[in-house]
């Protein structure tokens, strides 16, 4: 089952802000349907990180409503929060890898989080990595890794735990046009068999290429 | 329940390969771990050893029941056949005025301090062993007894029992007062050495949080972790005491260290053990839940 996104009239100021600085989101609104393919679009401070870090209730909105699946995911309480990242995939900016783990460590560390018995969770590891082609890799550091091969086991990792929403905050940057064509053409696939799919990006040549309905933001406002 | 044994299972694994990921520190702080909880272990040892030698002594108290000086024999065999019909009374013996004479004249210097005397100034005397030593039974036996008619007067001696075990009482106490203030720093090395790991993990929490991790999860193999140091400690801490009390018990003449030592010849009694593997294991879970809940509780932003 996908899930749907609904952004109603949501803003997000961050603490500490400067006076009469803009939002990072102000007064967003807009929908997304279930297992469909999206692009979120900006130049950087744009608040595209704010839209991905208020869908994982990393953070909560200053005022509005974020809707996942009709959950109104700013009002969880901190013991349902876990719950719904267990629902979501996330590819992150900064990658997040553990650099002293294997690969096949840090691809299996959502299902160790799930609670799913380590049979189990290693044959679905293996899988991932099988779809992002680096099975065989399993036993090497992510140090050891490309760039490309890196943001691979990123995606795999945010898709072995079976997401229903996939959420990649600029999943293309730093990889050259090949390699972001690869990229791009994994997260197509996940989408084909019906998965949500939100991706970041501000590189419009990727977008001209792959074409899907984009949602425009720039200084926290939705533009288009 | 599967899951819920998986998620345990998970957490002990992950505790342990983390005490395998750093080796040499693990084994420093269950060193010192197990030295701090050795110190009590001993003193406690060596106070129960100290209570099976003074058992070993004659500690019951006695009783002396003086007649009057003019008390004829008929009185006494009455005043005995009285108190042997009584209950509380474990045994009588009686030492008749001539025998106290005898007994006296026999010591060095005093025979001729008596001689001088016109008659027998001792009295009839009766000696008793109450059934019950404890103090109050025998002090209220001693209170019934002098108001028996046919008696002068009664002499309780147990004041060397009661300073035996007042000594004793204080030495428990001691022991008692060090094995707090050492579990207190038990506990205190525990917390610091999770707060550490948290530290290192801290990327590592970060991510599993990302991913859905609840902060059960989180915290669950830091508190394993402290309990397994804590048993390690405990299990060392038993080795060392145990060594100790036998290196002492050696050096204390033959049938002292017989009868200080428990059953079997056993340096330390097993519930003593049981007790304390038990208490350092708790004392780690502890040290390691104070922890966990300063950095990894409600109230931290952190891992999120």
């Amino acid at each position: 089952m996908a899930a749907s996104i609904s952004f109603a009239d949501v803003s997000k100021r961050y603490p500490g802000g400067v006076a009469g600085a803009a939002a990072a989101l102000d007064h967003a609104s807009f929908d997304i349907a279930a297992g469909e393919f999206v692009y979120l679009t900006g130049h950087s401070g744009a608040g595209k990180s704010t839209v991905f870090r208020l869908l994982a209730a990393i953070e909560r909105p200053t005022a509005g409503t974020v809707l996942v699946n009709q959950q109104n995911v700013g009002r969880l309480s901190p013991a349902a929060v876990p719950f719904l990242r267990r629902k979501l995939g996330l590819v992150l900016q900064d990658q997040r890898l553990l650099f002293d783990r294997t690969v096949f460590d840090n691809v299996s560390l959502p299902l160790a989080v799930a609670g799913v018995p380590p049979r189990d969770a290693a044959k679905r590891a293996r899988a991932a990595l099988d779809k992002v082609g680096l099975l065989g890799r399993e036993r090497a550091n992510p140090i050891a890794l490309s760039g490309g091969e890196q943001q691979r086991v990123c995606i795999a990792r945010a898709v072995v735990n079976r997401p229903v929403l996939l959420l990649a905050d600029e999943p293309t940057a730093n990889l050259d046009a090949e390699y972001a064509g690869v990229i791009l053409e994994l997260f197509r696939a996940f989408h084909d068999v019906g998965v949500t799919v939100v991706l970041a990006t501000h590189d419009a040549a990727l977008i001209a290429r792959y074409p899907a309905r984009s949602i425009a933001l720039a200084q926290g406002r939705v533009v288009r | 329940m599967n899951a819920w044994l998986h998620a345990h299972d998970g957490a002990m694994r992950d505790a342990l390969a983390h005490a395998r990921r750093a080796p040499f520190a693990t084994l420093f702080a269950v060193a010192v771990l197990a030295l701090a909880l050795a110190l009590p272990l001993v003193g406690f040892v060596v106070v129960a050893g100290l209570a099976r030698i003074t058992a070993q002594f004659d500690t019951d108290p006695q009783m002396s029941v003086f007649l009057p000086l003019e008390a004829t024999p008929r009185d006494r065999q009455a005043l005995e056949r009285s108190l042997r019909a009584r209950p509380g009374i474990k045994r009588l013996r009686v030492v008749t005025k001539e025998q106290a004479l005898a007994e006296l004249q026999s010591t060095e210097g005093v025979r001729d301090l008596l001689s001088g005397l016109p008659g027998n100034p001792l009295p009839d005397t009766l000696v008793i062993t109450p059934a019950h030593a404890a103090r109050e039974a025998v002090h209220a036996l001693r209170a019934e007894l002098e108001q028996l008619p046919g008696v002068a007067s009664v002499q309780v001696d147990t004041a060397w029992v009661e300073r035996l075990e007042g000594i004793l009482g204080t030495v428990r106490a001691v022991v008692l007062a060090v094995a707090a203030m050492l579990g207190v720093a038990v506990v205190a090395v525990t917390f610091n050495t999770v707060r550490l790991q948290v530290l290192t993990r801290a990327a590592e929490l970060d991510v599993a949080a990302l991913f859905g991790a609840t902060r059960a999860w989180m915290r669950r193999p830091f508190l394993y972790f402290g309990a397994f140091q804590g048993i390690a400690a405990g299990l060392l801490s038993i080795a060392l005491a145990a060594g100790f009390v036998a290196l002492l018990a050696r050096s204390l003449p033959g049938e002292t260290a017989v009868a200080a030592l428990p059953g079997r010849g056993l340096a330390m009694p097993w519930e003593l053990a049981l007790t304390a593997l038990l208490a350092a294991a708790g004392l780690g879970w502890l040290g390691a839940w104070l922890s966990v809940w300063e950095h990894l509780g409600p109230g931290r932003r952190a891992h999120r």
